[in-house]
């Protein structure tokens, strides 16, 4: 199965989903906020178109209230019918400054109260004039100048424009509820769904990293699965060391008896035994000897690979020389050259670099061992960030074809009759050198002698 | 092989799980004519009996110690690195020799067995003529040359 998010680490992924939902919720956060703001602004204009029309109602019941109450004056005389003459003559006024105000930014109510202006102020004029024949002429006259009708038309032209007004501001109000319930919906809209996608977007996040990235075949939690494998690596580990342990104590005990008690048949036996039951016996001793070395030399490999590596400034020319003169005490009286170069310090574990070099050195004294003139030359040389350590000799060597092979455990390239050996020592130094990072390898040719190397890091 | 020796007057006390070490042990010990002085128990249970004067050896006197002790680590029922802290946390017990003789070359199990405060550690060699050598070379130097503690009467 194609697996896109192979390359991806579980965090990335994680802050990205993260990131994602945040910004889900962000934007219905401001869209509602948006419209939380317009709803406000259509309110007022809402409550605005309410205010127009309440007062254009009140223009026109003071007209009227005034109407009324001149008529009275006019068929009565009496002062008093002009009580609400006098009450509401300022109001029109003072009514109209409110419309002319509230309708400032309508260009169209405008010109319709600039209409009215005139109409009203005729009005007046016309009302005014009813009053004061009645007063000072009398009611024939006061009734024939009303009879004439112009007040009745100054009214009507009012009326219709009022009504004009009206019909604007309910107009205008109409608009600005449809908004109102536009805006209402759009934000529930974008709440609901907002948190519809970003929970679904959480769930496919979720499912991708159960699925691609945490793995197809495990789907537990990536904490669980570590766990585990730490437990189970330490598990191993452990099961190692005791069977490490066993083969230590039990496996030596056999191969000692073997020995021991050859060793007390031949001596109890002297007499008795002739010179081919003597050979025999030899054999079954050296082989034991072998075998237990075999066995030590499989458990030190065991012990290279679990030991924990303590890295330490190593002074490796000093190391060099005492364990070439360590194992020169084996054999005094070759005469080998060893020539040992000035080969820097190294980051590394001391006793380690000892197995290195022990079996680097012993490997290069016994492969010499049927030269004439041997020779071993240690040296080495610095890169950027490694140093590589050689050495070279002038012994048997071997056959480039065999290279592989030269590395493995009991993977020998000469017989144990031309040189002795478990095959277990080039595998302690690659194991070794490979635990601290570096690298091995060799160069070889048949009778004219080998050169190892090994790289280390420089830090 | 049998314990034919008075129980009180042990040279070597031997604490061996393997009949062949066992006797490989004793024959090296042969070589320098200490053998009959050798008491061999099989487990680390028997040998805390022995060393506690109690069980089968209560008839034991806590003022006739061995010379040396002699004890294999990997043991039957109690394990030697046990036996050997118990002997040296009683006073009654710690100042007998105590040399471990075993297999195992792990550096835990030497750490550990000097920690609890034995006096000498030998690897029992595969070899048959380095194993007499040791062996005998350590009976010689317990039995004979190093001076044992005197333990109050």
């Amino acid at each position: 199965m194609l697996n896109p998010f192979k390359k991806m680490s579980v965090k990335l992924i994680n802050a990205i989903s993260i990131f994602s939902i945040v910004l889900v919720f962000l934007v219905v956060a401001v869209v509602s906020y948006k419209s939380m703001l317009q709803i406000d602004v259509d309110e007022i204009w809402v409550i605005h178109s309410y205010q127009v029309s309440t007062n254009l109602n009140v223009l026109m019941s003071d007209l009227e209230n005034i109407e009324t109450s001149v008529r009275g004056y006019v068929i009565t005389g009496q002062d008093i019918y002009l009580g609400p003459y006098n009450t509401y003559l300022p109001d029109v006024d003072k009514t109209f400054t409110t419309l002319d105000n509230l309708t400032i930014d309508n260009p169209l109510q405008q010109k319709n109260l600039s209409d009215i202006k005139p109409l009203i102020d005729e009005k007046k004029a016309n009302i005014q004039e009813a009053i004061s024949l009645r007063k000072n002429i009398g009611l024939n006259s006061a009734i024939a100048y009303v009879s004439i009708g112009n007040g009745k038309k100054i009214m009507d032209s009012i009326r219709i424009i009022v009504a004009n007004m009206q019909k604007e501001e309910s107009r205008l109000l109409q608009i600005r509820t449809n908004d109102l319930t536009q805006i209402n919906t759009l934000t529930k809209n974008t709440i609901i769904w907002g948190s519809i996608i970003g929970f679904l977007f959480y769930l496919l996040v979720n499912y991708i990293i159960n699925k691609f990235v945490i793995g197809e075949i495990v789907r537990k939690p990536l904490l669980e699965r570590e766990q585990k494998a730490l437990a189970e690596a330490l598990k191993a580990n452990k099961e190692m060391e005791a069977f490490s342990y066993s083969v230590s104590h039990d496996l030596r005990a056999p191969l000692r008896a073997i020995d021991g008690f050859t060793q007390i048949l031949v001596e109890d036996n002297i007499d008795k035994l002739d010179d081919e039951g003597k050979r025999v016996a030899g054999i079954i001793r050296a082989s034991t000897v072998k075998m237990g070395k075999l066995i030590d030399d499989l458990l030190s490999f065991s012990r290279l690979g679990r030991q924990e590596i303590k890295k330490n400034k190593v002074d490796m020319k000093s190391l060099v020389n005492n364990i070439y003169n360590e194992l020169r005490k084996n054999s005094p009286d070759k005469n080998i050259e060893f020539v040992l170069n000035d080969i820097p310090d190294a980051m590394a574990d001391k006793d380690m670099m000892s197995v290195v070099w022990t079996n680097l050195i012993s490997n290069a004294i016994k492969f010499t061992g049927k030269k004439d003139k041997p020779k071993i030359e240690i040296g080495s040389k610095m890169d950027n960030d490694v140093i590589t350590y050689y050495q070279k000799d002038n012994g048997a060597g071997f056959d480039m074809k065999y290279v592989d092979k030269l590395f493995g455990v009991f993977q020998r390239l000469h017989s144990t009759e031309d040189f002795d050996g478990t095959g277990v020592g080039l595998a302690n130094v690659k194991r070794v050198v490979e635990r601290h990072g570096g690298k091995v390898w060799a160069e070889g040719k048949v009778d004219e002698g080998a050169t190892f190397y090994f790289s280390l890091p420089k830090v | 092989m049998n314990n034919n020796v008075d129980m009180n007057e042990v040279d070597v006390l031997m604490v061996e799980d393997n009949p062949n070490d066992a006797e490989l042990i004793i024959r090296a010990l042969n070589k320098i004519n200490i053998a009959n002085k050798i008491y061999w128990v099989k487990d680390g249970a028997e040998a805390l009996e022995f060393v506690f004067c109690t069980g089968i050896y209560s008839g034991r006197s806590f003022t006739n110690p061995p010379k040396v002790i002699f004890l294999d680590v990997k043991l039957p029922k109690v394990n030697g690195l046990e036996v050997a802290a118990k002997i040296k946390i009683d006073e009654r017990t710690k100042m007998i020799p105590l040399v471990i003789v075993t297999s195992s070359q792990e550096e835990s199990d030497l750490k550990e067995a000097y920690n609890r405060g034995v006096n000498s550690y030998i690897v029992k060699p595969i070899e048959a003529t380095n194993f007499v050598k040791s062996l005998s070379e350590a009976g010689l130097y317990w039995l004979a040359v190093n001076k044992p503690p005197i333990i109050n009467k």
